[in-house]
């Protein structure tokens, strides 16, 4: 398969904000070469947790029904705060920036997890992206990547409405 | 199930639980995970003890199942990561110990440190 134009990534404006404020303007994303996959018309089979246009959907729909216990918010917390403790070890921020974060993701409201797309493209990242190889996915022919240090400088961010 | 979460510490916890849903999401049997390490070489990797624990935890869902994890539906997968994500939550919440007005305060500061960029483009 050749490389891809661009690569998607759903991400939360929470973990946007974090990210730009604590860690530097670098990011985390785990990304898609496709922005969403119907099952009916594209012969490659993805699974629903992988493709940003679900994960962006899902978000949405749990904000607008303000859903408290809403799984998609949960594993984002979840996430933000692994991260938190290995920008810790890191020493990128220090144990009381830590607390800081770990406040802030504790208080954080169903509308500070709004769904944003990052459009990345692939060529401005190609020295950054890890890939997930074949025999490590749930569907071999499903294209995912990981970037633990994404520049702000390197994407785009749509601010993602579902009319 | 799980049991084992109750004797760690909620770092340890919160590690355990981030890879398993990781796995989870990838659908990842016990001997996967060992034999592919998925967040191997990430500054955030799991120490070799709590991968394991992770394995077992997969392993817990097999045999509660009875049946290999990529054989699960999406929804039963979906609940154990839930299951295993809530664990940790609670487990964060229980040991708060700082004023929650104090998070209040910093999650505002950080609103408006980081606006939405006016560059943002409506989507949809």
């Amino acid at each position: 398969m050749p490389d891809p134009l661009v690569l998607y990534s759903a991400n939360t404006l929470l973990a946007y904000r974090i990210n730009e404020r604590y860690y530097h303007q670098n990011h985390f994303a785990w990304c898609a070469p496709f922005f969403s996959v119907s099952g009916d018309s594209i012969d490659i089979p993805m699974p629903p947790s992988s493709t940003p246009c679900d994960i962006c959907r899902k978000y949405l729909d749990d904000i607008q029904r303000q859903d408290r216990h809403s799984s998609s918010i949960h594993n984002n917390r979840e996430g933000l705060r692994s991260g938190m403790a290995a920008k810790r070890e890191a020493g990128v921020i220090t144990p009381e920036q830590h607390q800081e974060i770990e406040r802030i993701v504790s208080e954080a409201s169903v509308g500070d997890f709004r769904p944003l797309l990052y459009i990345i493209p692939f060529n401005s990242v190609r020295d950054l992206i890890q890939p997930v190889p074949p025999h490590q996915k749930a569907h071999p022919f499903s294209p995912e990547y990981k970037i633990e240090d994404l520049p702000r400088s390197r994407f785009d961010v749509l601010d993602w409405q579902w009319r | 199930m799980f049991e084992a979460a109750a004797s760690m510490s909620s770092d340890r916890l919160l590690s355990v639980a981030y890879y398993t849903r990781i796995a989870l999401e990838h659908c990842f049997t016990p001997e996967d995970l060992r034999k592919y390490p998925l967040l191997a070489g990430t500054s955030g990797e799991p120490s070799p003890e709590e991968q394991e624990i992770a394995c077992q935890w997969l392993e817990e869902i097999q045999n509660q199942e009875g049946k290999s994890i990529d054989r699960l539906d999406y929804g039963t997968v979906a609940r154990y990561i839930s299951e295993v994500v809530g664990l940790s939550q609670r487990r964060w919440e229980s040991e708060r110990t700082y004023d929650p007005q104090e998070g209040q305060r910093l999650l505002e500061e950080l609103r408006r440190a980081v606006p939405l960029p006016w560059e943002l483009r409506k989507a949809g």
